[in-house]
């Protein structure tokens, strides 16, 4: 009770947008960051962007690479995953920024998830539809076949679709390339992590996102010190 | 005064010195269209071949540089496809004759009579085998783990027969027969960890198999490996061996941790591969980083050669940035690098 009385007096006690805007300060990045994770939260889009872009701008120029790297993942939560280029842009200037804060796929399935995956691709080259098919719709399958995806024939969920519509009078027909793609996926996940070879054999084609080094901060794209939100519009002048 | 190689290519004259050959090799070299992965990894490595000719040449080696440049064909052509795999006719028989087969004794002879037609194996007949080797302990399992020991040890198909088995067998037999196939003894996989590794080795086994000697993008990164193994002492670096499927990032890792570069170009080769999450992309920022090192060194470097060294590098960062896939980004580097090693050699010009 007294939490939900909490929560209801914190959004009385949030002002409305244009109070707030007029309200940031530059010597505070961590309120533009703040306006602009409550922005994407209520969909405004367009606006999270630009406060994510000055807070990541200000923290950097403060020596504050921990809060630029927040305002670079925050800039990457906006951008559609599945989309290669804006939103690997953002997550690698974040690892730039801030590796030690930056998570950076250390996470590995449990042994035996994986084992379950790999299993799941055998009961798909074999045409075992019933197991495919069951084990197509467990969750941690789904799972790794998403963070696999790229590695994939057809992409994770293409693969889902593939093991979960696989009917036993119609076993997959694989070429030589999707076979020998499949056996470099489980050689992957097994080993935890793809190696290059993997991800050469796959004909993995993305290209590496390029950051400029030289000036990271640049990346966020605000040159005209237009810190402060005057008559409805960012204006360089308080 | 150094040579100019555009000048060079301007007059249409034939190449005259060693570096004029390679300027000649460096600027003519494309990306194949057409052959995908294969074709960028031959570049790459062509282009890693003229890098080591270069640095011969810096060193004074023109005869070692020579053998390089003289062994490499005019053009830089795609390779040829890689072979497709063979599959065998009729595939699917062995399942159909030992259905049709009344009885322990008949069904060995189904096998024996199916052993006689099958030149090689295809998936089907490979996943019939491998569960009848996996059955339980009697005549026919034990033909059959004969077989697949005798007949097809070095078959792609066999090991991913396995492989699709040991999804459904007891893990036990399932366990004994692969052992005995790989000939690997202590294989177990009747526990999850077990399991895995079982299946590390049958996918290793199975992907070299399958690949073979004809196998051109192993070829080809094994290379690229080999490539920078012999430019890293070229470069004063320590050479560093890379595990297995490793682009020879550790060589390269050992070249950038060396002395070359500013500080600067230190510290931005550290948000590099920072920024890296992968082996491919750590290739790329440590060939980025030497890069930065070889064209802005910490001395001997007047304004004006530091400008067009700068301008060169934004000009490889653009060819980064609008790269198609990592490889196209990687021969940028390396072309650039190429040129760079030429510009301190005193030979060539940004």
């Amino acid at each position: 009770m007294v939490r939900v009385v909490a929560i209801l007096l914190a959004m009385i006690a949030v002002p409305p947008w244009p109070e707030r805007l007029d309200a940031l300060d530059p010597a505070r990045p961590l309120a533009y960051l703040e306006a602009g994770e409550d922005a994407a939260r209520d969909g405004e889009v367009d606006l999270a962007r630009q406060l994510f872009r000055r807070s990541g701008a200000l923290a950097a120029a403060a020596q504050d690479p921990g809060m630029a790297a927040s305002a670079a993942l925050g800039m990457a939560s906006l951008e559609d995953p599945s989309v290669h280029g804006a939103w690997a842009r953002w997550h690698a200037l974040a690892r730039m920024l801030a590796p030690t804060r930056v998570a950076r796929g250390a996470w590995v399935a449990p042994d035996a998830d994986r084992l379950r995956f790999a299993e799941l691709i055998s009961h798909y080259r074999a045409g075992r539809s019933l197991q495919a098919q069951r084990l197509g719709r467990d969750a941690a399958c789904v799972a790794l076949a998403r963070e696999w995806g790229a590695l994939l024939p057809g992409g994770g969920e293409g693969f889902i679709r593939a093991c979960t519509g696989l009917s036993a009078s119609a076993p997959p027909q694989l070429s030589p390339r999707q076979a020998d793609q499949l056996l470099a996926v489980e050689a992957a996940l097994l080993a935890r992590t793809p190696r290059a070879l993997d991800e050469l054999r796959c004909g993995l084609a993305s290209s590496v996102p390029e950051v400029d080094a030289r000036d990271p901060a640049s990346a966020f794209g605000i040159d005209d010190a237009t810190w402060w939100w005057r008559g409805g519009r960012w204006s360089a002048t308080k | 005064m150094p040579d100019d190689p555009v000048s060079t290519q301007k007059r249409g004259l034939a190449p005259s010195t060693d570096w004029d050959q390679l300027a000649a090799r460096l600027d003519g070299s494309r990306l194949s269209t057409g052959a995908g992965v294969d074709a960028e990894l031959s570049l790459l490595e062509r282009i890693q071949a003229l890098t080591e000719a270069a640095l011969l040449l810096d060193a004074g080696r023109a005869a070692d540089a020579r053998l390089i440049l003289d062994g490499m064909p005019e053009s830089f052509r795609a390779p040829e496809p890689a072979v497709q795999r063979r599959r065998s006719v009729g595939d699917g028989g062995l399942a159909v004759a030992i259905d049709r087969a009344d009885g322990p004794e008949a069904r060995v002879l189904a096998l024996n009579r199916w052993l006689g037609t099958a030149n090689e194996i295809g998936p089907s007949d490979a996943r019939t085998l491998a569960l009848l080797a996996c059955g339980p302990e009697d005549g026919l399992s034990r033909r059959a783990r004969a077989i697949t020991q005798t007949r097809f040890p070095s078959s792609a198909e066999m090991a991913m027969g396995w492989l699709d088995v040991l999804a459904i067998a007891d893990p036990g037999t399932a366990s004994t027969a692969i052992s005995a196939w790989l000939g690997r003894a202590g294989l177990d996989a009747s526990s999850t960890d077990g399991a895995i590794r079982i299946r590390q080795v049958l996918v290793e086994r199975a992907i070299a198999l399958a690949q073979g000697e004809a196998d051109s993008i192993r070829q080809r990164v094994a290379a690229c490996q080999l490539s920078w193994g012999r430019i890293a002492p070229l470069l004063g670096a320590v050479p560093a061996r890379g595990g297995e499927g490793d682009l020879g990032t550790a060589s390269i890792e050992a070249i950038v941790q060396g002395s070359a570069g500013t500080p600067p170009a230190r510290d931005m080769a550290a948000l590099r591969l920072h920024a890296a999450d992968g082996e491919v992309a750590r290739f790329i920022a440590w060939q980025t980083a030497l890069l930065d090192a070889l064209a802005l060194p910490a001395n001997g470097v007047s304004r004006g050669e530091r400008a067009s060294a700068e301008h060169a590098l934004e000009a490889a960062a653009s060819s980064r940035a609008e790269a198609g896939s990592a490889l196209e980004q990687a021969i940028a580097n390396q072309r650039a690098i190429t040129r760079a090693i030429g510009v301190r050699a005193g030979r060539w010009t940004w």
